[in-house]
């Protein structure tokens, strides 16, 4: 077989990555010799996982239209494998975990790998608008609950934090809760030295959005932070930024966001921590300074767009606090 | 050539996959797909960047 590397950000790049559907890097297309597709997938999971599908599609070399044609007429584990990975590199989210479902119903003994494989593409399809929280609520419920009852506490914990994630992003940050309270039982159930690396954040989140206490969120997060953070940009932008989103000690998350912006090694990094600061000044009531700040980081970065809408945002807000 | 892409290839050499490396492999896409069907053999497309 033959391997080329297609670099999205250069030359043909773009435009091939347009052509074949590419949602993240890296993906992987496989063609047969005539140049149609019959395999695909998406990320790079190590040497063993890799020669696995490049092996599955030497000897299956069906291009994945009449894959799909003999799934349909007589579904199996292996077709329903190469269709969900085939669909999740073309950004398809939905019908991949349509696949693994049945992949999972006819292959009862992969139940936890396929469960687990079902969450991750929901996660990633809900941020593209291909899932509702209702539908990740109750998968995740059920996949969470068996992880529970498998004493699997990693993955308790781990499904906690990404419905805290994907519930505040949609406005309901309530809907984490039972998920968050199962995760404090498995925290509680690990040893300290074996929790995994985003135990802080766990811990946060229980006690802003279960406990709904702020103070305690904050020295929480506060805590979890390494030492001299106050002289890290990036660490400075992402406290600041969390202090926004949660509406919790925005007065001095913006002197925070300020001294980001000092520190800041770039322009465009400069830029990124001025937004922050901008939405804490509009959050604050001072329009003026929100869209001053926002020109600031429209002059260091032009080409980002997103900073104009954020100015043009700013001014709405202030003409009707003035009509 | 990212590292992914690199471990990418390394699998299939170690593997026996007998893979062609893009470093001294064809130039462009469509030198790909032609040396494919010269050689009637899979192409496998790692899409990927350099950031």
């Amino acid at each position: 077989m033959i391997l080329f590397a297609v670099d999205c950000e250069k030359g043909e790049g773009p435009d091939l990555a347009k052509q074949y559907g590419i949602p993240g890097y890296p993906t992987y297309v496989m063609l047969t010799p005539d140049g149609e597709r019959s395999a695909a997938w998406l990320g790079y999971d190590g040497p063993e996982s890799f020669h696995e599908k490049v092996t599955a599609g030497i000897a299956d070399p069906r291009p994945v239209t009449a894959k799909a044609e003999a799934y349909a007429a007589a579904p199996t584990v292996a077709l329903a494998r190469v269709l969900a990975d085939d669909a999740a590199a073309a950004g398809r989210l939905d019908d991949s975990v349509t696949y693994l479902r049945k992949a999972r119903e006819l292959d009862p003994a992969g139940y936890p790998a396929y469960t687990s494989e079902i969450m991750g593409n929901m996660f990633f399809g809900a941020r593209k608008g291909q899932f509702t929280l209702d539908e990740v609520d109750a998968e995740a419920s059920q996949a969470q609950a068996m992880a529970q009852m498998g004493g699997l506490h990693d993955k308790v914990m781990l499904l906690a934090m990404r419905m805290a994630g994907l519930a505040a992003g949609q406005g309901e940050p309530a809907r984490a809760k039972p998920y968050l309270e199962r995760a404090m039982t498995s925290l509680q159930a690990v040893p300290a030295d074996e929790l995994p690396g985003f135990a802080p954040d766990l811990r946060v989140a229980h006690a802003l959005i279960v406990e709904g206490n702020k103070p305690k969120a904050l020295e929480l997060k506060l805590a979890a932070q390494p030492e001299g953070w106050q002289d890290d940009a990036s660490r400075l932008n992402s406290v600041a930024w969390w202090c926004f989103e949660n509406q919790v000690n925005q007065e001095q998350a913006l002197d925070w966001a300020l001294r980001g912006a000092e520190l800041a090694a770039s322009d465009e990094d400069r830029a990124e921590i001025l937004d922050t600061a901008a939405e804490l000044c509009q959050a604050l009531g001072n329009c003026d300074e929100a869209i001053a700040t926002i020109k600031r980081a429209i002059e260091l970065n032009p080409g980002r767009d997103y900073y104009k809408r954020q100015l043009a945002k700013f001014e709405a807000s202030k003409a009707a606090q003035a009509g | 050539m990212q590292r992914t892409t690199l471990l990418a290839a390394l699998a299939l050499l170690v593997l026996g996959a007998g893979a062609a490396l893009a470093a001294d492999g064809p130039a462009d896409y469509a030198a790909a797909k032609a040396l494919a069907k010269a050689e009637n053999k899979p192409l496998v497309l790692d899409f990927m960047t350099d950031w």
